[in-house]
């Protein structure tokens, strides 16, 4: 833990400071705040504390136009989750809200000042070709129009290309289970429809059950690559908790977690819930997870999440957190998608393909008289080439991740797209010299 | 034509008047629109209570006092083909 | 304190250290750069503004730099930080005051729900104020800058800020955004218009700022309320003339012209549709700044029909 606590985090521990802060105070509470996606948070305890007037002019324009914001957004989310519904209806099937857009349906507390962009809904697999033809006739298009991205979607991922209406611009993603198909944890969504709730007065319209709730918020969490929201979804899963209410939350959220086989993302939110939000559920204690708490995050994970967990904002951050956000980035990516067996399978697939064209296919190269040393050469270029290319692009690319728009004077993307060039030009260079 | 449609209670809409001008809000898709008076005076009768092509006709004919012919018959087919299409009015649940 | 009241060197200094805290309108914009040359515009431009103490509550925390190492050298850029953040792609280095200018547009557009706000000039004479909505190409800001040398008070180029509650008019008084013609057309118009520092080849052609008249920059706390909204049509084959504009074409005028009406919702309606009632609606077309003038004194006289 940073020996400072950053303010936001001091509010959001104890609330009770706001009408105690000062206009500089108030000056970094906001940025802070306004980059951890945080600051309809804000607003909603000022108003549950009774703040408001204690709050000065200026900075009350922007609490409250934040709120503005969050109004319109809900409003119009709801009315296109009811044209979702309605244009799924004679489907008879049920569609499943997901995080943001259920919350808001629900009227959940953690929905209160909390904007999101897209809309998720999860669906039974077997249902969604006719649930995406039908979304296609009312005016849903495909993001994703290349091939190569719709089978990489399609084969690898929990959800099929995200859908955008075309006049009104919303975007759909739409599931059939929770973590990618490539994922080491792969938890059976058929419990979860089974326990998810039916919404009243909607014909086709269900949640996830509570406790539900809670275990794929933080299943999402702790599998993230991107934490730059981080904080904002730790606050998710306290107001999910205390949305809960029941002393018998705990018991069920440890059993629930261990039929789902996704024990390890819940302890790991109970485990943060606690250092970093001071927030610990009724009843809940580690006994819950069979062992003590500093066992549930390996140690040297630990030090990376409470960095990630620290606002996103220039003022909390310090040496340590691009290294760490890069290297949650990676282990995101390792969780998601082990690289060890997917590029050597595509890769086959790739060649595998292309072996029969080289039958007949490679007199342009046999016709060549090429010398012995000219090959050797070849191959000692491309080599060069390919691992300057590959060291260019992981320098471009940790520089990027860590919030660097520029290197040596150059766009960090410049120097990724360079450096991929080069491997590529590389490989191209070493086929040749085979 | 027994299909019944309605203006949706979750979204109420609001007006303006201008003369034989009216603006419209609709609170779900955040669109305003401009409609003359008897497409605000049809869109007014649904608001109230959802209600099919021939009851509308009867409605409209009787309160504006106005022939209940074809004319007025094709005028509200469309004038519905509109605001469904605008999400003004949806289906009729009940 | 204003801005011209620090000297150039302790200006520049001070923008590359601790910022200055800038009183644009109803806002404090709290601002830094290592750019001189932005220095010297920001000088010359908002020299009437007046600076907040250190310290307080900014509602913009705003950087304009280069970015570092070679690229420096090599065509060099510069960057709009928003508290850190990079929402916009870099921009050649000379057009750094007219990214600050689009940067600030962005922030009050995204931020501020305040108000309704609108992409229009305000100008006030004899305590009427005239709201002129207009899409890029209407001559609305050729007309606002002409408007402003003539003694009318600079509200605003770019932005209405309608108070929701009581439709008052918030200024927020900033240079004058020329574009192209409009630039040469400002200057034989009035030989006095101190404009700033040319940028060429912007996303909106060559752009040139008109420094705001010194009474408007010094009344910038002072709100106004609103008396007419006017549509200016420049064209040269038109000829001069103001007619009246149905209101609910207005209204769809306001709506298409707006920041945030989506965001407002109801509020929003309710407010442009209020406005619509308190004020008289008019279209003007021109072809020359001169009668576009006239035509403009008869609006707020009430002698349009005259």
């Amino acid at each position: 833990m940073p020996i400072k606590l950053p303010l936001l985090l001091k509010i959001l521990v104890k609330p009770d400071y706001l009408p105690d802060l000062d206009d500089s105070e108030w000056d970094l509470l906001v940025r802070q705040a306004r980059a951890s996606s945080l600051l309809g948070q804000i607003y909603y305890l000022v108003m549950e504390g009774g703040y408001l007037e204690s709050v000065p002019e200026r900075v009350r324009h922007h609490l409250q136009s934040e709120n503005r914001y969050f109004e319109a957004q809900k409003k119009s989310v709801l009315w296109e989750i009811d044209n979702i519904s309605g244009t799924l209806a004679h489907l008879d099937t049920p569609i499943i809200l997901l995080k943001g857009a259920a919350y808001l349906k629900r009227g959940y507390s953690v929905s209160r000042g909390r904007i999101f962009n897209d809309i998720d809904i999860l669906v039974r697999q077997d249902q969604l070709d006719r649930i995406e033809a039908s979304l296609k006739q009312k005016g849903w298009l495909s993001t994703h129009l290349n091939d190569y991205d719709q089978r990489y979607y399609r084969q690898w991922m929990h959800e099929i290309p995200p859908l955008k209406h075309h006049t009104r611009g919303t975007v759909l993603d739409i599931h059939h289970t929770i973590l990618p198909l490539t994922s080491s944890n792969r938890p059976d969504i058929m419990k979860m429809f089974d326990a998810s709730e039916p919404l009243v007065n909607e014909v086709n319209i269900s949640v996830l059950s509570k406790t539900d709730m809670f275990i794929h918020s933080a299943t999402h969490l702790f599998h993230e690559s991107e934490l730059s929201h981080a904080l904002r979804d730790l606050v998710d899963l306290r107001l999910l908790a205390e949305e809960q209410g029941s002393e018998l939350f705990c018991n069920e959220l440890t059993n629930r977690a261990k039929e789902l086989d996704l024990s390890w993302p819940v302890s790991y939110a109970l485990y943060y819930l606690k250092t970093i939000l001071q927030y610990q559920p009724a009843e809940c204690n580690h006994d819950h997870f069979g062992g003590k708490e500093e066992k549930t995050v390996p140690l040297f994970l630990a030090p990376l999440f409470t960095r990630a967990f620290m606002p996103n904002h220039h003022s909390c951050t310090n040496f340590f957190s691009p290294v760490a956000s890069w290297l949650l980035y990676i282990r995101g990516h390792w969780l998601r998608m082990p690289f060890y067996l997917l590029i050597p399978h595509l890769v086959r697939k790739a060649l595998a393909r292309d072996k029969n064209k080289k039958k007949h296919g490679r007199f342009f190269l046999t016709n060549l008289n090429k010398g012995k040393d000219m090959n050797k050469m070849l191959g000692t270029i491309g080599l060069v080439v390919g691992v300057a290319g590959l060291l260019l692009s992981l320098f471009a690319g940790i520089g990027r991740i860590s919030g660097s728009y520029y290197l040596m004077g150059f766009q960090s993307m410049t120097l990724l797209n360079v450096g991929i060039s080069m491997m590529v030009a590389s490989c191209m260079v070493k086929l040749y010299s085979e | 034509m027994s299909d019944y449609w309605g203006v949706d209670k979750q979204f109420p809409l609001h007006w303006h008047q201008w003369g034989d001008m009216h603006a419209v809000y609709h609170p779900g898709s955040g669109q305003t629109h401009i409609v003359d008076n008897l497409a605000a005076h049809t869109l007014k009768l649904l608001e109230t209570e959802p209600s099919n092509t021939a009851e509308l006709v009867t409605k409209l004919s009787k309160s504006l006092d106005m022939d209940k012919d074809d004319d007025l018959y094709e005028y509200i087919e469309k004038a519905l083909d509109e605001f469904k299409r605008l999400g003004l009015i949806a289906y009729n649940k009940t | 304190m204003k801005l011209a009241d620090i000297s150039k060197t302790d200006l520049s200094n001070r923008l590359k250290n601790e910022g200055i805290r800038l009183r644009i309108g109803p806002f404090v914009i709290l601002l830094n750069t290592r750019i001189e040359a932005l220095s010297s515009a920001l000088k010359l431009l908002y020299g009437e503004s007046e600076l907040a103490i250190d310290g307080g509550f900014s509602d913009f925390h705003i950087s304009l730099d280069a970015p570092a190492g070679l690229r420096g050298y090599y065509r060099p850029q510069v960057l709009f930080y928003f508290d850190g953040q990079v929402p916009f792609k870099p921009l050649p280095i000379t057009h750094a005051f007219p990214l600050f200018e689009w940067g600030l547009n962005w922030c009050i557009a995204k931020y501020v729900h305040q108000y309704l706000i609108l992409h229009a000039a305000v100008l006030e004479k004899n305590n009427r104020s005239i709201i002129m909505p207009g899409p890029p190409g209407s001559g609305k800001s050729t007309l606002c800058a002409a408007l402003a040398l003539r003694g009318w008070r600079l509200l605003s180029d770019e932005m209405a800020l309608v108070g929701l509650e009581d439709l008052s008019l918030t200024p927020v008084t900033r240079p004058v955004a020329l574009k192209n013609e409009s630039i040469d057309i400002i200057q034989r118009f009035e030989s006095d218009a101190v404009l700033g520092p040319l940028s060429y080849d912007t996303s909106k052609g060559t752009v040139a700022h008109l420094q705001p008249p010194v009474d408007s920059m010094s009344r910038y706390l002072e709100k106004s309320g609103v008396s007419y909204i006017v549509m200016p049509r420049y064209s040269p084959e038109s000829s001069n003339e103001v007619r009246e504009m149905q209101q609910s074409s207005m209204l769809k005028e306001l709506i298409r012209n707006s920041f945030n009406y989506n965001i407002l919702r109801e509020e929003g309606f309710r407010t442009a549709c209020r406005l619509v009632d308190a004020c008289g609606c008019f279209t003007l077309d021109f072809n020359n700044l001169d009668d576009a003038l006239t035509s403009m004194d008869r609006v707020i006289h009430n002698s349009v029909n005259e």
